[in-house]
């Protein structure tokens, strides 16, 4: 038997001849479904990859308007808080321009004074009434001598008037410092509003954009996620690590209270309760700093300004209480240290050396550190906003880009299959071009017929 | 008040899960009183004392030695669980110490090595013990001397989840002149250990022991 691949024989030629033929009888239906199932596969993945698109838009735009509005609550917030420096700082500015300005009355009225006095002062008139008299006095003597006792006498009235006004002038010249010292000083209160005003019109203009703008993407753009994030991150990293370590120094002690032996879940006893004390104290330092206005992570809404007092109290008063009680441990774990070395050292048969009584300073470090603790996790929930706001910022961001990214890869899947397709379509034709050449030839023969046809019937 | 009741529950429910497990150890250490072996005593006590510092509060420690006729509570030394408070487990231990010290300097060594008969009694008595782990420390040769009133050798035994550790087996001359006796002696003992369902280790050194036990 021959097999079809053997070119040397004519059955193999005869079956290629008749599935050209099959081929090309089964064309138009053959290719109609090609292009079915391509095309249509490819509408498909294009309607997916719009679908994508669309929205990857919308979570954009979405993205866009929450961070808008969260630049709007930043801003407003900055607002109200330069609103409130400027009440404070205009009282007191109030007080102190109120202060310069009695002092610059005060001076005004000395130089208005000494001015009066200065004014009453007629030298020509003195000086005339001094050469008179002395004239009047020296009728007998001669005239040089007459003239030289005139004018020494007009010197020595001159003098005496001098004399009177320097009082009046070296009280002028005394409140001419302060009166530049205060008009520095209204000077820079001035320059401090005017900064003051430039920067709350500044604020106040991103926050009118950030509600007024359309052009939300502009908005959006101008707010950082990611630094944010990543400061906050850090910050909630140093004092997670500061209640890891606390971790390590409650969980020994901690099994005086509640006893060891047991497993929770895999987990002694002491360490679980450990936790439990470290979560505890986490979550009274989100209530501290949610009531205390610190944060705005939205628990507290519905509660009023006395619920709010009462929380922030309650939870200040836990903290301390769990300071306290991280001091005590932090106190037994150290005689449990000493208990655990005493009891090692007698199992080797040796004396046991009395340690000295008193705290030690590691003993003092480490009931500092106990009571610092809750403190520092309070502390860590002022990122914690921050890091739950710009997460899921960055998830919707992180969501945006993967729908975006589908919607390319949809869309070149689609212009890919749509390519095959073709390219199959032309392959078929390739196959085929034998008959497809004589049809064509068949059919220009025949056009040209049907053309000579009415020529030949004019004739 | 809710959060306690809330915590009381949640402890019932995770126990009910078999969430909650105890994790306590039991040693039972048997000391060979027999008078080829009681040269090491001192050493036999030194070990125990370092067992009994090394355990956690909630385990069980007993001592009791392998003489003449050992299934007897006569040949308990002490048997004692530690409290769940750290500090008070600290000072039983302490205490421990003390009994041992006094057991080590006041025993009296016996003409017989009855090893079945004790293997017996502190697996009777770890089965009444619900530890999660559960060892029995021989210090011995393992060198079985039976007395005629007393012979324990077709005692059954029921070892099932108990680890039997020897340590401390010391050679005799007749090992030093054929070491494969020592050998043999010792895959005899393995041999009853594991056919009676428990499990055998030898630990040649105290920082092995401690490791196995540990």
């Amino acid at each position: 038997m021959t097999l079809p691949g053997d070119w040397s024989d004519w059955k193999t030629w005869a079956i290629l001849i008749a599935v050209i033929i099959l081929l090309y009888i089964a064309r138009p239906h053959l290719q109609r479904t090609f292009r079915s199932l391509f095309m249509g596969l490819a509408y498909m993945l294009n309607r997916l990859a719009l679908w994508f698109g669309t929205a990857a838009a919308n979570m954009y735009a979405k993205y866009c308007e929450t961070v808008a509005a969260h630049l709007a609550d930043e801003y407003q917030d900055k607002l109200y808080s330069h609103e409130a420096r400027l009440g404070a700082r205009s009282n007191k500015h109030d007080r102190e321009i109120l202060h310069v300005v009695g002092k610059l009355e005060t001076s005004s009225q000395e130089i208005e004074g000494s001015v009066e006095t200065l004014k009453q002062i007629n030298l020509p008139q003195t000086t005339l009434d001094a050469v008179r008299m002395s004239l009047a006095e020296t009728v007998n003597a001669k005239s040089q001598a007459r003239l030289t006792s005139a004018m020494n006498q007009v010197k020595r009235t001159v003098s005496a008037e001098i004399q009177t006004v320097r009082p009046d002038l070296q009280n002028i010249r005394s409140h001419l410092k302060p009166i530049g010292e205060n008009v520095v000083k209204l000077k820079t209160y001035g320059q401090e509003f005017a900064r003051l005003a430039d920067r709350i019109n500044s604020d106040f203009d991103v926050f009118e954009e950030s509600i007024h703008s359309d052009d939300r993407v502009a908005v959006a753009q101008k707010q950082s996620i990611l630094i944010p994030l990543l400061i906050a991150l850090i910050v909630m990293f140093v004092a997670l690590t500061g209640a890891f370590l606390n971790f390590f120094l409650i969980a020994r002690p901690m099994a005086e209270i509640v006893g060891d032996g047991l497993q929770i879940l895999g987990m002694p006893l002491p360490t679980a309760a450990a936790l439990v004390v470290i979560f505890l104290e986490a979550v009274a330092g989100i209530v501290l700093m949610e009531a205390a206005g610190v944060t705005k992570l939205g628990f507290f809404l519905t509660i009023g300004v006395a619920g709010r007092r009462i929380l922030f109290w309650a939870a200040f008063a836990f903290l301390c209480g769990f300071s306290f009680f991280e001091a005590i441990l932090a106190m037994q774990r150290d005689s449990l240290i000493i208990l655990d070395q005493q009891t090692q050292v007698m199992a080797l048969g040796d004396l046991v050396v009395e340690e000295p009584a008193g705290v030690s300073l590691i003993m003092i470090a480490q009931i500092m550190l106990a009571v610092v603790i809750p403190w520092l996790l309070a502390i860590a929930a002022i990122p914690l906003e921050t890091v739950v706001k710009n997460s899921v910022f960055l998830l919707r961001i992180v969501g945006h880009v993967i729908l975006v990214f589908l919607s390319n890869f949809f869309r070149l899947l689609s212009t890919v299959v749509k390519s095959v397709g073709l390219f199959l379509l032309r392959l078929y034709d390739l196959i085929i071009f034998l008959p497809l050449a004589i049809e064509q030839v068949v059919q220009t023969v025949r056009h040209a017929g049907k053309a000579g046809k009415p020529d030949e019937a004019r004739t | 008040m809710m959060r306690w009741l809330a915590a009381a529950l949640s402890l019932v429910i995770l126990a009910g899960c078999g969430a909650i497990k105890s994790n306590s150890r039991a040693v039972f250490v048997l000391v060979d009183a027999s008078g080829s072996y009681a040269r090491t005593m001192e050493e036999s006590i030194t070990t125990s004392r370092l067992i009994v510092a090394k355990l956690n509060p909630n385990d069980s420690i007993a001592v009791a030695q392998i003489s003449s006729c050992s299934f007897s509570d006569d040949s308990v030394v002490f048997n004692q669980r530690l409290p769940g408070i750290p500090s008070q487990a600290s000072h039983m231990k302490q205490a421990i110490f003390g009994a041992l010290n006094a057991y080590g300097e006041g025993f009296k060594s016996s003409d017989f090595t009855d090893i079945h008969g004790a293997l017996r009694y502190a697996a009777n008595e770890l089965e009444a013990n619900r530890a999660t782990s559960r060892y029995v420390v021989v210090f011995s040769d393992m060198i079985e001397d039976l007395a005629p009133d007393c012979d324990t050798s077709e005692l059954s035994l029921d070892l099932a989840g108990i680890t039997v550790i020897a340590t401390n087996v010391t050679k005799t001359k007749a090992d030093s002149s054929n070491p494969d006796l020592y050998d043999e002696r010792l895959a005899t003992w393995e041999k009853i250990v594991t056919d009676a369902g428990g499990q055998w280790r030898h630990a040649k050194s105290r920082d092995q022991l401690l490791d196995e036990v540990f």
